[in-house]
């Protein structure tokens, strides 16, 4: 039987501390699992969602109890931070996630330097902190999530990415103030979140992979920003979670170099050898989310029990989930690890 | 031997000289230097429409080569394409119509859902870099559009590319409605993209599946030799 409550047992994994059992999460953001299953028995729906605090957080309530995922995981997209910044979003539609219209500046040297403060203006990012605020009071006993966009997605969401990503190399200086800039915003939003209940942070920065940067600007850009966000995080009493994507072999030892109290990763990955080579690495991940989606419940069921074999610290989805997933799928996946 | 052909001589040495330097400065990610270099050709009269193939294809070349080794990431590339467009933009004038037959005509594009693109426009900059003529689409593009590319352009093959799970499904969209137009059997289908696979494109009816930008090349050289 359960020992602790799920938010004890999220925030003893991230500290390392001994727990009953492995606890299994969704965090949220890019990792959503807002799945048009749960919505459509449920009403509560996106794109709507996207922007009404009360539907928000009964979305999220919903996902929690039909999927299992042991947290609340807010918001379910990664445009919050973009649009607050200058970006025009195309909501997407029950199945679609939104998307940004058009990135607002053609080059970092565009970008308009907008005060601090001003994501605290954004309507969606009051929906964000609202429902947070609301689902932390009333369920005392399950983590609040909140997820961020990370510093480089964030930057390449209002800079063209084609050009940002040619620009870390030609205009570093240039860059590296956008990107500074960014997570100034970045942090502001965090604290909004912490401020209004968010037990963890989660960032997810699927643009800073070492695939598409390589180790040198891995190290440059995203472990400096990804960092300084995270430091600014703990100040606030606040653990954090970063999500990576893709392979990472080429970046293996700026991973670890990394202040995140968990790191989470994509199913390329093998975790189980990851946590042998760095001890002190706090491992989240990492079912596939192909199998999530294409496969079935037994075989899930299966997968899921290897995770824990392997003794990865928090289970979790390896990235995004498609929202047209099965929820018995899901169910399979999160039964497997509560009944540890 | 005559001051003319002396002179001649020394031109040619002088191009071959800067078709190295324009080559390696395409490979150095040196976009001024590029085009000044291209500058430089030109005002000699020295600019042949050879040069695109053994200077400025073969400077992407071997950033291709670079970039599949593990040693040039995106930004990189990137840039190295940036060299190559400023140089072939320098020559634009001088080609008079002229262009080196293409090894084959190709249709890109991220499929309906999809908004990543970065994969899509490496991989389309390396077709390209390669000798092919490339049609990009752009992201998101529903399944009648590469319909209608396919009728316009007649290519080779269409390559399609899918970052998401929850986009991947709109692949089959574009199969079926190439089947429905009756224009399927004339083009290849290559998809590719993290969540594809071999056996996914079997199972949508895709003739083949591109791991990689380096793949997609060596598959297309292999279509076009075929139907040679």
């Amino acid at each position: 039987m359960d020992s602790l409550t799920p938010k004890e047992r999220l925030l003893r994994s991230l500290k390392k501390e001994k727990v009953d059992r492995h606890p299994v999460i969704c965090p949220g953001g890019m990792m959503n699992a807002a799945l048009t299953e749960i919505m459509k028995k449920t009403g509560h729906k996106l794109p709507e969602a996207h922007h009404v605090d009360t539907l928000m957080r009964e979305l999220a309530f919903d996902v929690y109890e039909n999927t299992g995922f042991e947290n609340f995981g807010i918001p379910f997209c990664m445009t919050v931070e973009a649009e607050a910044l200058g970006s025009p979003i195309d909501f997407g539609s029950l199945e679609c996630e939104p998307k940004i219209k058009i990135e607002a500046y053609k080059s970092v040297n565009d970008v308009n330097f907008l005060p601090r403060g001003t994501l605290a203006k954004s309507s969606r990012v009051a929906a964000v902190v609202q429902s947070l605020h609301y689902l932390s009071v009333h369920h005392p006993d399950v983590p609040a999530i909140g997820s961020l966009t990370g510093p480089l997605s964030t930057s390449a969401s209002i800079v063209d990415p084609m050009t940002f990503l040619k620009q870390l190399r030609r205009e570093k200086e240039q860059a590296h103030k956008v990107i500074d800039y960014v997570t100034d915003h970045l942090i502001d939003y965090a604290q909004l979140m912490v401020d209004n209940g968010a037990t963890v942070i989660s960032i997810a920065d699927p643009t800073a992979t070492g695939e598409i940067l390589g180790p040198k600007m891995f190290k440059e850009y995203a472990v400096t920003y990804l960092n300084k966000l995270a430091d600014a995080i703990h100040l606030m009493g606040v653990p954090v979670i970063i999500h990576i994507c893709g392979e990472m072999a080429m970046v293996k030892p700026q991973i670890a170099e990394l202040h995140g109290d968990a790191i989470s990763v994509d199913a390329f990955v093998n975790l189980k050898s990851m946590k042998e080579e760095y001890h002190q690495l706090t491992t989240m991940g990492n079912l596939s989310t192909y199998l999530l989606e294409f496969s079935n419940p037994d075989t899930i069921y299966k997968q899921s029990k290897v995770l824990l074999k392997n003794n990865i610290d928090i289970i979790s989805p390896a990235c995004g989930l498609s929202t047209s997933t099965k929820l018995e799928n899901i169910q399979a996946f999160t039964t497997a690890i509560k009944e540890e | 031997m005559t001051a003319e052909t002396r002179e001649t001589k020394g031109q040619a040495a002088l191009r071959e000289q800067l078709k190295r330097n324009l080559s390696d400065a395409i490979v150095e990610m040196e976009v001024e230097e590029a085009e000044r270099i291209a500058k430089e050709i030109t005002a000699q009269g020295l600019f042949q429409m050879n040069l695109l193939e053994t200077s400025v294809a073969a400077g992407m070349a071997v950033a291709s080569r670079l970039y599949e080794e593990g040693e040039y990431f995106i930004p990189e590339l990137l840039s190295c394409a940036d060299a190559a467009e400023a140089a072939t933009e320098i020559f634009r004038p001088y080609m008079l119509g002229e262009k080196p037959a293409p090894k084959g005509c190709v249709v890109i594009g991220s499929v309906e859902g999809d908004t990543h693109d970065i994969g899509k426009n490496i991989v389309a900059l390396v077709i390209e870099a390669g000798g092919y003529e490339v049609h990009d689409l752009g992201r998101d593009v529903p399944a009648s559009v590469f319909a209608d590319a396919v009728e316009a352009h007649h290519p080779d093959a269409v390559a399609l590319a899918s970052l998401m799970t929850t986009s991947m499904g709109h692949m089959a969209d574009v199969v079926q409605e190439l089947t429905r137009r009756g224009t399927r059997s004339s083009c290849k289908i290559i998809i590719g993209g993290k969540p594809v696979s071999t056996s996914f494109a079997k199972k949508i009816g895709a003739d083949y599946y591109a791991p990689g930008a380096g793949e997609a090349v060596r598959l297309l050289d292999d279509i076009c030799s075929r139907r040679s």
